[in-house]
C-alpha cells in the first residue's frame, strides 16, 4: 500500500513512541492529566467520550491529510511530464517582461486586441525546426485575455442591481520570422477585424473558409499559390479558428484555439513510479505540432525562389 | 394591410431569391474560370525552367535523346494555352509532354554524374517538382470549382433559374487520360 520508505518512516515513528512510553513511565499520569483539564475546559465532564470524540476528530483530519497526500502526485505528475515533454522535443523557456512582452505584441498584431480587460502571456518556449530544405526558429506562447460583461438583475427584493462577470479566454500559437510575405493577414476567426484590401483567391473552399487582407494584392496573389491554397486549407482541418498575420517587418503570428500542441498523451503517474519512470524515459511525440511545422516548412519552401 | 403583403411582399420576396441564385451561378461559373486561369498561370511557370534545361543541354553537351526537341515541344505547347479558353485537352497535352521531358532529362542525366550532383540540376528537379504540385493543386482547386458550379445549375432550384436565365451548360472536371488509361475501371458517369 505505501512505498518502501514510507513504511520504514511508519515504523521508526511507532518504535520512537514506544521506547518513549517504556523509558519515561509516569507519561500515563501526564496523559489523564491532560484528558481531565482538557475536557473540564471544554465542558465535556465524562473523559471517554472526551477522547471517543478526540478520536473522531483526529481520524478526520487524518482522513483529510490521506487524501491530499493521494491527491498531490497528479499535479506533481502533470509538470513532470510537461517538462519532460518540453525537454524531449527540445524547448526552451524564453524569460519575458509581461508588461513590455504584451506591450510589443499589441503593437505588431492585431490578434492580442481581444478581450476588454486583462490581457497576458502566460509562457513562452523557443525552438528550431530543421527541414529538407530550411530552418527556422519559432517561439510558442499561450495567451491569455479577459472580456468583461456588465448585466443587470433584481434581487430576492425586488431591486435593480449590477453585477461584473469576467470571462477567461485563451490563444495559442508560434511567432517567427516569414521572409517570403509581408503585410499579410488570412483569418478564418472573425473576432478579429483586419485593414487593407480584401482579397479573394481562386478556390471557393478556401474563400469560404478565410477572409484575406493585404497591403499589396499583387504579393499576395504571388504568395497564395495553388499549392500554399491547399496547404493553409489542410492547416485549417488541423487547427480551430486559425489565423495567420505577417507584419511589414516580416514577423509572423500563427494563432489558434488549441492547447493541445506541447502535450504529449500521459498514460501514467506517480502513484505508479515504475511505469511513469518508464514513460518519461520515451521520447514525447508531439504529433499536431510535427505536423504543424512541416505546414510551415511546406509554406516556406512553396514560397521561396529555388534559382536564388 | 395582409393584402398588401400578399401582393407586394411575396414577389418581391420571389424575385430576391431568384437574383440571389441567378448571382450565385454567375459566381460560381466565374470561380470556374478564374480556377482554370490560375491551372494556366501555373502551367505557363514552365517557362520559367525551360531556358535553364536549355542551358544544362548546352553546357553539358546533351544532346541525345532529343532533349531539345522535347522542350522545343514543350514550349510551343504552352503558347498554345489560351486565357479564356477552358480546354482540358490542351492542358493534358502540355502535362504529358512535360512529364516526357523530365522523364528524358531523368534518364539523360544518368550518364552524367558530375551533373546530377551539380547545383543546377539539383535546382531545376526542386523547381519542376514544385511545378507539379502548383499544377496538381491548382486542377485540385479547378475540379472543386467545378464541382460547386455543377451542383448550382443542377439542383433544385438552380436547375430552375438555369434553364430559363443563367442557360448554362455543365462544365467537364479535369482528368488524367494517361493516368485513367491505366485501369480497366470506367465509371459509367
Amino acid at each position: 500500500m505505501f512505498p518502501d520508505s514510507a513504511n520504514k518512516r511508519i515504523g521508526a515513528i511507532t518504535l520512537s513512541i514506544a521506547l518513549l512510553t517504556f523509558f519515561t513511565p509516569p507519561w500515563v499520569f501526564v496523559f489523564w492529566d491532560s484528558v481531565n483539564l482538557l475536557s473540564m475546559y471544554l465542558s465535556i465532564y465524562d473523559p471517554a467520550i472526551f477522547i471517543s470524540l478526540s478520536m473522531l476528530v483526529s481520524s478526520f483530519f487524518l482522513w483529510r491529510f490521506l487524501r491530499k497526500r493521494k491527491h498531490w502526485r497528479k499535479p506533481i505528475s502533470n509538470d513532470i511530464h510537461h517538462l519532460d515533454t518540453l525537454l524531449n522535443n527540445d524547448f526552451k523557456t524564453v524569460s519575458f517582461n509581461p508588461d513590455e512582452k504584451i506591450k510589443d505584441l499589441l503593437a505588431k498584431f492585431k490578434e492580442f486586441h481581444r478581450g476588454n480587460d486583462a490581457k497576458e502571456i502566460q509562457h513562452l518556449y523557443k525552438r528550431e525546426y530543421q527541414g529538407a530544405v530550411h530552418t527556422f526558429a519559432f517561439e510558442m506562447y499561450r495567451f491569455h485575455y479577459v472580456r468583461k460583461t456588465t448585466e443587470s438583475y433584481t434581487d430576492s427584493n425586488g431591486n435593480r442591481r449590477t453585477r461584473t462577470r469576467r470571462v477567461s479566454y485563451y490563444r495559442h500559437g508560434i511567432l517567427m520570422n516569414f521572409p517570403f510575405a509581408k503585410s499579410l493577414c488570412i483569418n478564418s476567426d472573425s473576432e478579429i477585424s483586419h485593414k487593407g484590401e480584401k482579397y479573394t483567391t481562386a478556390s471557393n473552399q478556401f474563400n469560404r473558409r478565410f477572409k484575406v487582407r493585404t497591403k499589396d494584392e499583387l504579393q499576395t496573389a504571388r504568395f497564395l499559390t495553388p499549392a500554399v491554397i491547399e496547404l493553409l486549407t489542410q492547416m485549417d482541418q488541423l487547427l480551430k479558428n486559425l489565423n495567420i498575420e505577417i507584419t511589414g517587418q516580416n514577423e509572423l503570428c500563427l494563432s489558434f484555439d488549441d492547447d493541445n500542441l506541447l502535450k504529449a498523451k500521459q498514460v501514467n503517474d506517480l502513484s505508479n513510479p515504475e511505469a511513469f519512470a518508464k514513460e518519461i524515459a520515451q521520447h514525447a511525440e508531439l504529433k499536431t505540432l510535427d505536423t504543424l511545422l512541416e505546414h510551415i516548412h511546406d509554406l516556406m519552401r512553396l514560397s521561396d525562389n529555388n534559382f536564388i | 394591410m395582409t393584402e398588401l403583403i400578399i401582393f407586394i411582399g411575396i414577389p418581391v420576396a420571389l424575385a430576391a431569391f431568384i437574383i440571389m441564385i441567378y448571382n450565385g451561378i454567375v459566381g460560381r461559373f466565374n470561380a470556374v474560370e478564374r480556377a482554370w486561369a490560375s491551372v494556366l498561370t501555373q502551367e505557363r511557370q514552365k517557362n520559367k525552367i525551360i531556358p535553364a534545361v536549355e542551358k544544362m543541354v548546352e553546357d553539358y553537351k546533351l544532346h541525345e535523346g532529343g532533349l531539345l526537341t522535347e522542350v522545343t515541344k514543350l514550349r510551343s505547347a504552352i503558347q498554345e494555352l489560351q486565357n479564356g479558353e477552358v480546354n482540358p485537352q490542351k492542358l493534358s497535352v502540355t502535362e504529358q509532354l512535360a512529364s516526357s521531358l523530365l522523364q528524358g532529362l531523368k534518364v539523360t542525366v544518368e550518364a552524367y554524374p558530375e551533373l546530377k550532383a551539380s547545383d543546377v540540376y539539383l535546382k531545376v528537379m526542386a523547381e519542376i517538382s514544385e511545378q507539379q504540385e502548383q499544377i496538381a493543386a491548382a486542377i485540385r482547386i479547378f475540379n472543386q470549382n467545378v464541382e460547386d458550379f455543377n451542383n448550382g445549375i443542377q439542383m433544385f432550384p438552380g436547375s430552375l433559374v438555369n434553364s430559363f436565365l443563367n442557360k448554362k451548360s455543365k462544365v467537364e472536371t479535369f482528368s488524367d487520360s494517361q493516368a485513367s488509361s491505366g485501369f480497366d475501371y470506367k465509371p459509367n458517369v
